[in-house]
């Protein structure tokens, strides 16, 4: 795909940003889906800022918790485009228009062409340019 | 009056704090000073804030300096401004004061640091063997609010971190009457106020109110605030589909009815609402079950799933 999405440019990418096994995906307005890859198959989990159908979630003040068989799994800020890891152990990531932070690290103004992830965040590191992981389900939906 | 404990997750942000503190924090902070409790941050909690809140004002004051280069790179005219003077470190302690709230800042005594450390290296309650690591901080934490619980009689902790929402640590916060609640939104909830899982449960119940009522259920006549703990929601196509949890409605003279509640909603008709576990003040009521088909219509509110994922598909769709 090709997209423009926190202040870079993901040209010929697979997947633009990849928060562990999840996939993030910012729509023409701005709002942020997230795709779960690490199962069979894909599974949505957030569509244009708001839980998928068949996800659960609890709401909080600042947005939406995900939760899995009731326990939380992340939660996201609409408001902030922000996601932040309750059991999954990653860093929080953050869209802004101009930039993408991931924990104390910024992204701006990058162009990612051509590789499998264009940015990749993994509870041991953050990478650019990657390979898309083999284990991952395909991304359709 | 109560001392309310913050932890750091509570006052962890995804962005630089300006002006006002995030709504949900600054909320609680507001009900603190009507009810005049106090709240307490662990110096431990200050300085984890302080530091995050450094990690953003560095990384704002990158961006600015960047976009003065790309003015001067381009011949924009603009008159730079020292980021320093744009960009400062919160003072956490000051924007509570500002919304009225009587704040203390409580440093770790000797004796909580070496109750601490112990605890750390024996691998002693509220930590357990089974934790992969000991987190100092979080310990230190844990012995200022039970130093503080022990000394007032009571206290309230705020915080979803492991170790202090652990059952290893139950019979120590019994103990000292140390109450714990894991988010902003629990802690709402434990002050009687609605919260986001409240509202939205309140919408699925307020409709099926007088088949409560007739189905013998001794509650006020008009639905007022209900609470909800332990809420589990799941999305539909358009709307909620299912929602379950702890639900404590006022019955008409006044006291708290609680219940686990299920309901399930297929379309914009509320299909069944399951009460279980019924209790008045405490006791159990009757036989502690009721079921309701009510199969009643109700207003949704307007979802836009099929928009939303038609704009995910026009920017994934064509490229796989």
């Amino acid at each position: 795909m090709n997209i423009q999405m926190g202040g870079q440019v993901f040209a010929n990418v697979q997947i633009p940003l990849l928060w562990g096994s999840r996939a993030v995906i910012q729509d023409m307005q701005g709002r942020l889906s997230i795709i779960d890859l690490g199962g069979n198959i894909a599974k949505l989990e957030i569509v244009g800022d708001k839980p998928a159908p068949g996800v659960e979630f609890r709401p909080l003040v600042e947005g939406f918790e995900i939760l899995d068989q009731g326990s939380p799994l992340y939660i996201y800020s609409p408001s902030e485009k922000s996601l932040r890891s309750k059991k999954l152990g990653l860093p929080d990531c953050q869209i802004s228009p101009e930039a993408i932070r991931v924990g104390t690290s910024i992204f701006s103004g990058n162009v990612v062409g051509g590789s499998g992830v264009g940015i990749i965040v993994t509870t041991s590191g953050i990478g650019m340019g990657a390979p898309l992981p083999k284990t991952l389900a395909e991304l359709i939906i | 009056m109560m001392k309310i404990i913050l932890n750091s997750d509570i006052l962890w942000t995804s962005f630089l704090i300006k002006a006002n503190l995030p709504k949900g924090l600054s909320d609680l902070i507001k009900e603190c000073e009507k009810s005049e409790h106090i709240i307490i941050i662990p110096r431990t909690a200050l300085l984890e804030f302080n530091r995050q809140q450094l990690e953003y004002v560095e990384l704002e004051t990158t961006k600015l300096i960047r976009a003065y280069q790309l003015l001067s790179q381009y011949n924009v005219p603009h008159e730079p401004i020292d980021p320093s003077r744009l960009i400062v470190k919160p003072d956490l302690v000051e924007l509570i004061k500002k919304l009225g709230a009587e704040v203390i800042v409580e440093s770790p005594t000797i004796d909580d640091f070496e109750k601490a450390h112990e605890r750390a290296c024996l691998h002693e309650p509220p930590g357990s063997k089974k934790q992969k690591y000991d987190e100092m901080r979080d310990l230190v934490i844990w012995m200022i609010a039970i130093r503080i619980a022990s000394k007032d009689g009571k206290a309230l902790l705020i915080s979803n971190d492991e170790i202090h929402s652990s059952s290893f640590g139950n019979a120590e916060a019994e103990s000292v009457g140390l109450l714990r609640v894991k988010s902003i939104e629990d802690a709402f909830a434990y002050f009687g106020l609605e919260t986001p899982s409240g509202i939205q449960i309140k919408r699925l119940i307020e409709p099926v109110w007088d088949d409560l009522l007739k189905a013998g259920l001794p509650l006020e006549k008009k639905i007022s605030m209900i609470g909800l703990s332990e809420p589990i929601f799941v999305q539909g196509h358009h709307g909620i589909s299912k929602a379950s949890g702890v639900v404590a409605m006022k019955t008409d003279d006044g006291k708290t009815l609680k219940a686990n509640i299920d309901v399930m909603v297929l379309g914009d008709t509320i299909d069944y609402v399951r009460l279980t576990k019924i209790t008045i003040a405490g006791a159990p009521w009757k036989s502690q079950k009721l079921t309701l088909r009510p199969r009643i219509s109700f207003t949704t509110e307007k979802d836009d799933f099929e928009e939303r994922i038609r704009s995910l598909r026009e920017v994934v769709g064509g490229q796989l």
